[in-house]
């Protein structure tokens, strides 16, 4: 019981980096700094920028939601 | 009824007051690209942009006078639509001035960069962090002494360019880009004469609201309409076009007529109208943030955390993280475009309120009547929505994933806990299985995704271990155990 509830603490806490991770990776692909060259290490051209800035920071959001829900409830545990 | 204000102030207030309001750094920074957009014809767009905002101002009025004298976009769409529209009105709103900060900022670092060799990205993001420590010490707007300046500012740029003298050949062509450079000039200069609704926010402290209220809309529109097309004019007499330049074109204009001490003049008034747009716009959004917390829309933390200056810290500090992150990309264009469409999306629900209003409260005291109505409020709302064809295509992407990741956050604030937690868990499956099938259809040749180097091994476990941690988060969220 107590090993899952760690684990459940991790998940939670790993979801949560990766949420955040995935929105500055959105935000990096939509405004391109020129010291970062996110988009030529993805491949990613310029005219689908904007959509995979959209699949990152939704994909992110939700991660980041559902890591702080987990996180939330093994706080009260 | 209406009780008497301990400080009521007549019509001379009130135009005061919506000339301040609109006294800021959209002028100063907006105005360069509209000119790109419109070339000589700038001049057309401001006064398009002016007469419009002038009866939508109008709108405002009745919907400030009969609904809530705060003013608030917010307000008006609680009260005629509700849920969904209000939410995304007040989110709008609170986008619209995390915008405006970053915009002044990045404008306050290109007029510092003008006097002294900085990195106009590292100034921007420090006056938003001291802005920030100042607004969570609580600190009064800087509205009074400004207005002086910049008229007295913008009159001395106009006569120097009428000592100087002007050709006609700096006008020709007068629409380099045609009626739509015009129009999207309209666009992009549309937040400049926004500010002028502050009269609605002053007018609990009027005298006889309902007869100075529209007439100082009036006058206070008027007077900034001759104000800032005279400025144009006299900017585009003073450079060539196609203008490109690394300083802000009325800088630039300033020089040419009146020498370097003209451009450090009318920096110094950009320099105040980005302290002054900064200090309202932090202090709206925190407003905005905190009324939207109240009614349940945004998390109750933000209205309990509170420093001992008696300022909501919390959402004084989220707000300009967000504008941080902005004020960084340094692109000025980009952030001045996000301004335009948040203000005409909000600028055309208004008017939409209006419409719902009469038809929902006939018989509601309204002491000011919108003039034609349903004429005004309809090609207000059909403006506003119109405009929105001239948004730069990256803003308006961008726009439409705002607009959704509002209706999804809107949605899953409104299905309570333990529904939230279901749902959760299903996108949880939902993007653990994307990601499987995002490893497996460029190894099956089904489709080709040159970006995922789909052989090497390392992503594939890496992508692997993703998609079972995303599988068991959304077994521990449909396993919740709290249910309230």
């Amino acid at each position: 019981m107590k090993a899952q509830t760690i684990v459940a603490g991790l998940i939670g806490a790993i979801q949560v980096l990766i949420g955040f991770l995935a929105i500055s990776s959105a935000y990096l692909i939509y405004f391109d700094p020129n010291n970062v060259m996110i988009r030529p290490i993805l491949s990613i051209s310029p005219e689908n920028a904007a959509l995979f800035a959209l699949l990152f920071s939704i994909v992110g959001f939700f991660s980041a939601v559902s890591g702080l829900l987990i996180v939330y409830e093994w706080v009260l545990s | 009824m209406r009780t008497k204000s301990a400080r009521e102030v007549g019509l001379f207030y009130g135009v005061i007051a919506g000339m301040s309001g609109a006294f800021g750094i959209e002028f100063f920074t907006l105005l360069q690209h509209s000119t790109l957009l419109a070339g000589p014809a700038v001049i057309l767009s401001l006064l398009l942009c002016g007469i419009l905002n002038m009866l939508t101002m109008f709108t405002y009025c009745e919907l400030g006078t009969s609904i809530s004298r705060l003013g608030s976009e917010y307000t008006f769409t609680k009260a005629a639509f509700g849920g969904f529209i209000s939410f995304l009105t007040g989110w709008l709103r609170w986008v619209a001035c995390i915008f405006t900060v970053a915009l002044s900022a990045i404008a306050f670092g290109q007029m510092v960069n003008y006097f002294l060799p900085v990195n106009t990205q590292l100034v921007a993001i420090f006056i938003i962090v001291l802005f920030t420590v100042l607004n969570i010490r609580g600190i009064r707007q800087l509205d009074l002494v400004v207005i002086g300046v910049f008229v007295s500012v913008f009159a001395i740029f106009d006569i120097a360019s009428i000592l100087q003298g002007l050709t006609a050949k700096s006008f020709e062509p007068f629409m380099p880009n045609g009626l739509m450079g015009a129009l999207a000039g309209v666009m992009y200069s549309f937040s400049i004469f926004f500010g002028v609704r502050t009269i609605v926010v002053e007018s609990p402290n009027m005298e006889n609201p309902e007869r100075n209220v529209p007439r100082s809309i009036f006058f206070s529109s008027l007077s900034l309409i001759v104000i800032y097309c005279s400025v144009a004019f006299f900017v585009v007499g003073a450079v060539e076009f196609p203008v490109e330049t690394s300083i802000p074109l009325l800088t630039l204009a300033a020089e040419r007529l009146m020498g370097p001490i003209g451009g450090a003049l009318l920096n110094v008034a950009g320099i105040s109208a980005a302290v002054m747009s900064m200090t309202t716009a932090m202090s709206v959004q925190t407003s905005i943030i905190s009324a939207m917390s109240r009614d349940g829309y945004m998390p109750k933390i933000v209205l309990m955390t509170r420093s001992r200056f008696g300022t909501r810290y919390l959402a004084v500090i989220l707000g300009s993280i967000l504008a941080i992150l902005f004020a960084a990309s340094g692109l000025a264009v980009f952030v001045g475009y996000v301004v335009n469409f948040t203000s005409l999306l909000i600028f055309a629900i208004v008017n939409l309120s209006l419409i719902r209003l009469r038809k929902l409260m006939p018989r509601l005291i309204r002491p000011f009547k919108t003039p034609l109505y349903p004429y005004t409020p309809i090609v207000g709302a059909l403006v506003g929505f119109a405009l929105l064809i001239f948004v730069e295509s990256a803003v308006l992407a961008l726009g439409i994933e705002f607009i959704l990741i509002t209706i999804i956050v809107y949605h899953l604030k409104m299905v309570g806990y333990s529904r939230l937690r279901l749902a959760i868990g299903g996108i949880n499956f939902g993007i653990s299985g994307l990601i499987v099938i995002f490893l497996f259809l460029p190894r099956l040749r089904i489709m080709e995704l040159p970006w995922l180097v789909a052989d090497e091994l390392y992503l594939s476990y890496s992508a692997a271990v993703m998609s079972v941690l995303f599988f068991l988060a959304g077994v521990l969220n449909l396993n919740s155990k709290k249910k309230t």
